[in-house]
């Protein structure tokens, strides 16, 4: 019941604070104003909605795509970054920067692309690595994947320093200019990676009790660690097509939802969803008002809560 | 019935089980016996499915394990590990999770199956702590926790990986009792144990492992009478009566 309670509150909040999003930026108006018509409805409905929606998506799908990470692979450092699917991405963004032109439509493609393959790899040399547990090895192959991706980022920026500019926009995240037309595919995609995960859940919750007992009691533990892989990919895959690299999201959000709310599943889950959903509107709404008319990108802002919560996860496993 | 045939299985180079076969007894308590990094932990993981590369065969019911479907295994044969996790979970849920092998395609459980789990809940008498998260127990409740959830699984075979350990005396007296119990419905047990003279109390059945290899099975009564444990332990056997039985003991 309290943990009930506890979700209508986020609900609530989260409600509370796509009207603020709505509301406030570098020119702020009032809920009435919201209502009225004319230019000030224009830019609340073609610029900021599709943005705070933008937000929404990119929160929700980021943050249970680091929890299922975090689960399968038996580690809270993990999240869509550490196994390679956010630098795959960025890899494939930069060939068509550098070789394509920098073609729009194919920007958004490419990613999404680059974070699949990068996932199948992932998961084909970990699989063809192990015995049958395979938590150790999808970290270790992510890893490495990541830091070979990222030299070919670095050396294709060498190569080609004049097309960095836009990389480093995409590399950091943010909802910048994002129309509806934009959000049409990755909505989709993340609606119905949700519905998936919400399928998967018993057995996701299983698997928090490690692999002996998991296969124990009857779980398939292979086929849902795949299942889950996939799922996650293609949560931060459609993420990354219209916000770029957003960090940290999936890292902080589901350690959040699991001291608030205990790992029961079906109420991790959408805690994680819900929280993972105003963490990001909110990000975006102080990136817009802080040095307004100035614009931070939520990415940073992100990054400047994520990465000493990083460090203090570290100093945390070391010491536990 | 679960038996091994010419059960081998390496990691690397390295040998851990050599040459294995075995018959666990029905409805017998059989104890696994050895040192530790004898290989018992990877006989029982490999017993549970969870190690599946390994020559040789496991047998259940007359067929090989490895074309049981994976629920239908676990409504046959439990494994509860040495290492229990602690994860942010009541301890109802725990033992409701026992009851997956019964589940629907999604995994969800029916009513009965939520009866059974808690009918076990008071069989070990978890009732008090059955809303306490399993990573805020102690390491006695923990074990008596991951039981219940085995006892909830209700499956034909059980079996615990140095079940004991962690308990104090009052809580392995308990323990013992809940095992009577568990034998009383027709259970198979399987433990491992390092600890001799907890497994001549426990034990109908023994297995002496060494360095992989089997170099004992039998009954309780033919090993007392070798010198396998003093050649492999480095202990003396002592005896006492008990109810005009003589009974052993090794120090």
């Amino acid at each position: 019941m309290k943990r009930r309670n506890g979700l209508y509150l986020l609900a609530l909040l989260l409600i509370a604070i796509l009207i603020m999003g709505l509301c406030f930026g570098s020119a702020s108006l009032s809920i009435k104003e919201l209502l009225t018509k004319g230019l000030v409805r224009t830019i609340v409905f073609k610029l900021r909605l599709p943005r705070v929606l933008g937000a929404l998506l990119s929160g929700m799908a980021l943050s249970v795509s680091g929890l299922i990470l975090q689960i399968i692979t038996d580690n809270d450092l993990c999240s869509p970054n550490i196994i390679g699917v956010n630098s795959g991405a960025g890899l494939m963004v930069m060939v068509v920067l550098c070789f394509l032109g920098g073609n729009r439509f194919l920007l958004p493609i490419a990613s999404f692309l680059g974070a699949f393959l990068t996932t199948l790899l992932v998961i084909a040399i970990s699989s063809s690595s192990t015995a049958h547990s395979s938590r150790t090895a999808i970290v270790l192959t992510g890893v490495a994947i990541s830091s070979l991706f990222s030299a070919f980022i670095s050396l294709l920026s060498q190569l080609y320093p004049d097309v960095l500019p836009s990389y480093v926009y995409f590399q950091t995240g943010g909802f910048n200019g994002i129309y509806f037309k934009d959000l049409i595919i990755p909505s989709l995609i993340i609606s119905t990676g949700l519905f998936a995960v919400c399928l998967l859940k018993n057995q996701l919750e299983i698997m928090l009790l490690k692999d002996d007992i998991a296969i124990s009691l009857g779980v398939d533990t292979r086929k849902t660690r795949i299942l889950a892989m996939v799922i996650a990919s293609a949560l931060t895959a459609a993420s990354v097509t219209y916000a770029g690299l957003l960090g940290f999201v999936g890292l902080l959000v589901p350690h959040m939802a699991r001291k608030i709310f205990g790992s029961r599943m079906d109420v991790l889950i959408a805690a994680t969803a819900l929280l993972g959903a105003i963490l990001t509107i909110f990000a975006d709404l102080l990136g817009r008002v802080l040095f307004a008319p100035s614009e931070i990108s939520a990415g940073v802002l992100l990054a400047f809560i994520g990465a000493p919560f990083f460090i203090y996860l570290l100093f945390n496993r070391r010491n536990s | 019935m679960l038996e091994t045939r010419n059960l081998k299985m390496k990691y690397g180079k390295k040998i851990i089980l050599d040459d294995i076969s075995l018959s666990f007894g029905e409805k017998m308590t059989t104890v696994i016996l050895g040192k530790n990094g004898s290989g018992k932990t990877t006989l029982l993981r490999c017993l549970a499915g969870a190690i599946r590369k390994y020559e040789g065969e496991i047998i259940l019911n007359g067929q090989n394990i490895r074309f049981y479907d994976d629920k239908q295994r676990a409504r046959l044969l439990s494994l509860m590990p040495q290492l229990l996790p602690r994860p942010a979970i009541s301890v109802k849920r725990l033992l409701e999770m026992g009851r997956y092998p019964y589940s629907d395609d999604l995994g969800r459980i029916n009513s009965k199956d939520q009866e059974i789990a808690a009918k076990a809940l008071r069989e070990c008498e978890l009732e008090g702590i059955n809303d306490k998260l399993v990573c805020h127990l102690s390491g006695g409740q923990r074990q008596l926790a991951y039981f219940g959830m085995a006892i909830s699984q209700d499956s034909e075979i059980i079996m615990m990986d140095e079940p004991s350990s962690a308990l104090d005396a009052n809580r392995k007296k308990a323990f013992c009792q809940y095992l009577h119990q568990l034998k009383e419905k027709g259970k198979t047990i399987i433990l491992s144990m390092h600890d001799i003279n907890e497994a001549l109390k426990i034990a109908e059945m023994i297995v002496v492992i060494d360095e992989g290899r089997i170099i004992f099975q039998g009954k309780v009564e033919e090993l007392v009478a070798t010198a396998i444990i003093k050649e492999l332990f480095g202990l003396e056997r002592k005896s006492y009566f008990e109810d005009g039985k003589e009974c052993y003991f090794y120090l």
